[in-house]
């Protein structure tokens, strides 16, 4: 057995004494469904200084607010989000579309929108960002439709949530 | 006719009551359910070491106990030596016939039982380093090592460790007013803070700089203490797992430190031999720096360091620091400090600000840090006491946010070509101003960390907001084209999407640190927060403030419980917060309030259909009817809009001739449009109802309801508006002040509020 697959069978998430004033690792993301448009937005806050750890990974040198480089940026992001972040309507995987995104003080909103057709009915969230960063990441999910809302918190040991669109 | 109307009523009365039959033959009763209700429950009883003012009682005691140690850092090995004599005072009226003492760096022990607290085993990935912590057996060997533990008179005593505790058997039992002498030789091994690979965690410990081969280390819970012995849990019984603080008993500290001859340190107490430790240079501007209340005075400079960093001195030096009244001790040493220092004056004394950093965080360092602390402390002290110690010391640690007396370790580093981002800046001031800010909350109020970890970090997040905006104001340029300080936590709107989260993943603020699973929202962020609101809305800056201030004052150098808190605030006030404590810290429901209907108005002689059958049923004969006003509201059979357009007492002849027998006149007096607001509160908590009246001519109006409305109905009250004006709008809490978790029902007309998701799209629209 290599070392690769003792880490995937075998590991577990430790905790790691801390305090350290501010370190929490945590995500919002908020989704709405907006039912006449067929459509759900969907709104993600993440730490700019977990991006910055979690996209170094891919290329060393990039840094956030301000931007090392801008467009390099949007692609690395969209890539890595679009992957930790699986969004199934009905059991049937949807495809994110990547709007934009903006710096509020130390974090970072993502926006994608994806299509919902008319007689949708329950929607699957998966989000795994960052779990393969820090053992003790938090996803928070927030969902809502016009007076309806829901709420989940997602760890590495819960990453999916289910639930009805209305 | 009589008979189907019989038959009718016989009808609603069964359809009302067979669905209590069917569940119970006598009606339901309840306890008392009232929001406003005292906390008598869940209050401990105040007594006579608690008051019921929530200050000190007449019988108030707490121990104290003296230290006088003797360090060694072995810079080489990175270990660590002490011997501690101890001199404890028992003011407690019992006889103890054992002590209890702290053995935090147990942590580090490689059976330490708090590795294994977490749940684990299905985690996808994980860093090399854990795997090497956890898997493989060469991990670091922390923790103390107790060499021996005498009395005065050298004789060894029986002592037990119990993971991070150690217990001490008196040979005879302490009494009131005793004192017992004792000492401990210890050593560890110091860890790394900033492991090569994954995460940097944990409180102290060195970084070391592969650059120069330099290590700087930050030192702290490196001496077996004295666990805190009082009137509510007896000895301290709850292990340091990690996250819990400490709860220790103020006392003097004499210690002298011997580490390498060209290391430069900062420690809590004040330096008693600069002569022996300083260069004459170095002196002088330390002198220097006593009185420069404008700007920091370098002591020791980069260049001097760089030149520093390159030779390393095999000899020693021995510094020493003696501190009065306080309940802990740290330091930190290095070759690679740079030195900074200025004066500021507190409530007549001149108090030393001071910063220790290696050149890697500069230009970050030289320019904010000692500044930050002056100001901290000058803001603090406004808000609580005169800051009672000598001096403050912040010191660049990497990834670390730490607090001590007179001492803090902070994050905040510049990228390596110096560069940094606002985020990086604002980081390290406001982590500087919390943990400076700590030296109030719990150094000096000494609440207990252990249990209670908002009682610290939720007051010093507060104060820290407030110190953070008057920074913006203090010095805009650091702020730049910003309208005010970025601060993370206080702004009600910023606490929304947690307490709107799942239920099942929230704590009541009135939890153990180690039992939430938020512990960043629940004992920092939501507290703050709360605090906030109860200054800004509930009770107003100048009735908070005094009763703050009284607490902090009651409860200087002493150990208060949450009780203390919370009647203090009420009693120093005249504000009864029962409600407010049991909604904000003892639950975990939220802010909803909406407006629900607006319904114009005007008045008549005539009853319309809904009044007359009141009247009816009342036993009035509708042709002769005593002088009543009637309300023809929207929904009424009778509204009628020409007449809504003239004044609302136009059609009621009644109304008009009594205003002018009273001497007013009816045309000019009285208000033209009436309108019945109603509000409805599907959240949990109740809250002061802010609203914003809109009017037809632009204009609008402000009206704070007290928290009182909901009283005697808890989801939904109405309110009279009589105005000159038309009504066009209204909205509940304008400002964002509340928390409010939904604003979907915060206006009339409905309106919603457009998500950051919508505003942006519209925005990239162009």
């Amino acid at each position: 057995m290599n070392l690769l697959s003792i880490f995937l069978l075998s590991v577990s998430s430790i905790f790691i004494p801390k305090k350290l004033d501010h370190k929490f690792y945590v995500s919002t993301t908020t989704i709405e469904f907006k039912e006449e448009k067929n459509v759900i937005q969907i709104t993600c806050q993440l730490f700019i200084d977990d991006v910055e750890q979690s996209l170094n990974r891919y290329q060393e040198d990039i840094k956030l607010a301000p931007d090392s480089n801008k467009q390099e940026i949007d692609k690395l992001l969209k890539k890595s989000l679009k992957k930790s972040i699986v969004i199934l309507i009905d059991g049937k995987k949807t495809d994110l579309s990547f709007i934009g995104r903006e710096y509020k003080n130390d974090i970072l909103q993502c926006y994608f929108e994806a299509n919902a057709p008319t007689s949708s009915l329950n929607l699957s969230i998966e989000n795994r960002t960052f779990f393969d960063l820090f053992e003790d990441q938090q996803n928070i999910i927030h969902y809502k439709n016009k007076s309806i809302r829901k709420s989940f918190l997602l760890y590495s040991e819960n990453y999916s949530a289910t639930f009805s669109l209305f | 006719m009589k008979k189907i109307k019989i038959h009718f009523i016989c009808i609603t009365f069964l359809s009302l009551i067979i669905p209590k039959i069917l569940f119970a033959q006598v009606q339901q009763g309840h306890t008392n359910q009232n929001k406003f209700r005292q906390l008598y429950v869940e209050f401990a009883d105040p007594n006579n070491y608690r008051n019921a003012s929530g200050a000190p009682g007449v019988d108030y005691y707490q121990q104290k106990v003296d230290y006088v140690m003797d360090i060694e850092l072995d810079d080489k090995n990175s270990k660590i030596y002490g011997e501690e004599e101890i001199t404890y005072t028992n003011n407690s009226p019992d006889n103890l016939t054992y002590l209890w003492l702290q053995l935090d760096q147990n942590i580090r022990k490689k059976d330490s039982p708090s590795l294994d607290i977490n749940s684990s085993g299905n985690s996808v990935t994980q860093g090399p380093s854990s795997f090497v912590r956890n898997y493989i057996n060469e991990s670091f060997d922390g923790g103390f090592n107790i060499e021996w533990v005498l009395d005065s008179e050298g004789n060894p005593l029986k002592y037990t460790i119990n993971q991070t505790m150690m217990r001490v058997d008196l040979p005879v039992s302490l009494s009131p007013n005793g004192i017992f002498k004792f000492k401990i030789k210890w050593w560890y091994n110091i860890n790394n803070h900033v492991p090569e690979n994954g995460p940097a965690r944990g409180r102290s410990g060195y970084e070391y700089f592969t650059e120069d081969d330099n290590r700087l280390y930050v030192i702290a819970q490196f001496f077996p203490r004295l666990c805190v012995y009082n009137d509510i849990e007896g000895w301290q019984n709850y292990q340091f797992w990690g996250r819990g603080e400490f709860a220790l008993e103020f006392g003097d500290y004499d210690v002298k430190i011997t580490v390498p001859d060209d290391h430069i340190m900062e420690a809590t107490g004040e330096l008693q031999n600069p002569k022996n430790v300083l260069s004459k240079s170095q002196l002088q501007r330390y002198k220097k720096a006593a009185y420069s209340f404008d700007k920091p005075i370098v002591i020791i400079s980069e260049k001097e360091v760089r030149e520093k960093e390159k030779i390393k001195s095999n000899e020693k030096n021995t510094w020493h620091f003696v501190a009065k009244n306080v309940r802990d001790f740290a330091f930190a040493s290095s070759r690679k400090f740079i030195w900074d220092m200025m004066a500021v004056k507190i409530g007549g004394k001149n108090i030393i600000a001071s910063s220790l950093y290696p050149k890697e965080g500069n230009p970050l360092w030289e320019e904010y840090s000692t500044k930050v602390v002056a100001h901290t402390l000058k803001v603090y002290s406004k808000y609580t006491f005169d800051y009672p110690y000598p001096k403050a010391v912040s010191v660049h640690s990497k990834n670390q946010g730490m607090e001590y007396p007179m001492i803090c370790f902070n994050h905040g580093r510049p990228n390596e070509d110096g560069s940094y981002s606002d985020r990086t800046k604002f980081g390290m001031i406001s982590v500087i101003i919390h943990e400076v800010g700590h030296n109030y909350f719990p150094m000096i109020v000494n609440s207990d960390e252990r249990q209670w970890g908002w009682m610290d970090e939720g007051l010093d997040t507060f104060l820290q907001y407030l110190t953070e905006q008057d920074f913006g104001i203090s010095f805009p340029d650091a702020i730049g084209d910003l309208e005010k300080y970025p601060s993370r936590r206080g702004d009600p709107k910023k606490i929304v999407p947690y307490m709107a989260g799942n239920q099942d993943f929230i704590a009541p603020i009135m939890s153990n640190h180690e039992n939430v699973y938020q512990s960043g929202p629940n004992a920092y962020a939501k507290p703050a927060t709360a605090l906030n609101i109860l200054r800004e809305t509930v009770m107003g800056n100048e009735v908070f403030d005094h009763a703050f201030k009284t607490y902090a004052k009651r409860w200087m150098f002493k150990h208060p419980t949450p009780e203390d808190f919370f009647r203090t605030m009420e009693d120093a006030s005249a504000t009864d917060l029962d409600w407010f404590w049991r909604g904000w810290f003892y639950s975990t429901d939220v802010v909803d309030i909406g407006v629900k209907n607006v319904k114009r108005f005007y008045f008549s002689d005539t009853p319309d259909e809904k009044a007359s059958n009141r009247l009816k049923e009342f036993g009035y004969d509708l042709n002769n009817l005593p002088d009543l006003v009637f309300k023809i509201d929207q929904e009424s059979d009778m509204f009628d809009s020409d007449l809504a357009n003239e004044s609302a007492i136009k059609g009621s002849k009644i109304l008009r001739d009594y205003l002018a027998e009273e001497g007013i006149d009816p045309n000019t007096k009285s208000p033209k449009y009436f309108y019945e607001v109603e509000f409805e509160k599907p959240g949990g908590l109740v809250m002061p109802l802010i609203v914003e009246y809109n009017y037809a001519d632009g204009t609008s109006e402000r009206v704070s309801y007290p928290v009182q409305v909901w009283r005697k109905n808890d989801s939904s009250v109405k309110k009279v508006v009589a105005s000159d004006k038309e009504l066009v709008g209204v909205t509940v809490d304008p400002d964002l002040e509340t928390a409010d978790v939904n604003l979907d029902n915060n206006n009339w007309p409905k309106r919603e509020t457009p998500s950051d998701f919508e505003k942006f799209k519209e925005r990239i629209k162009g």
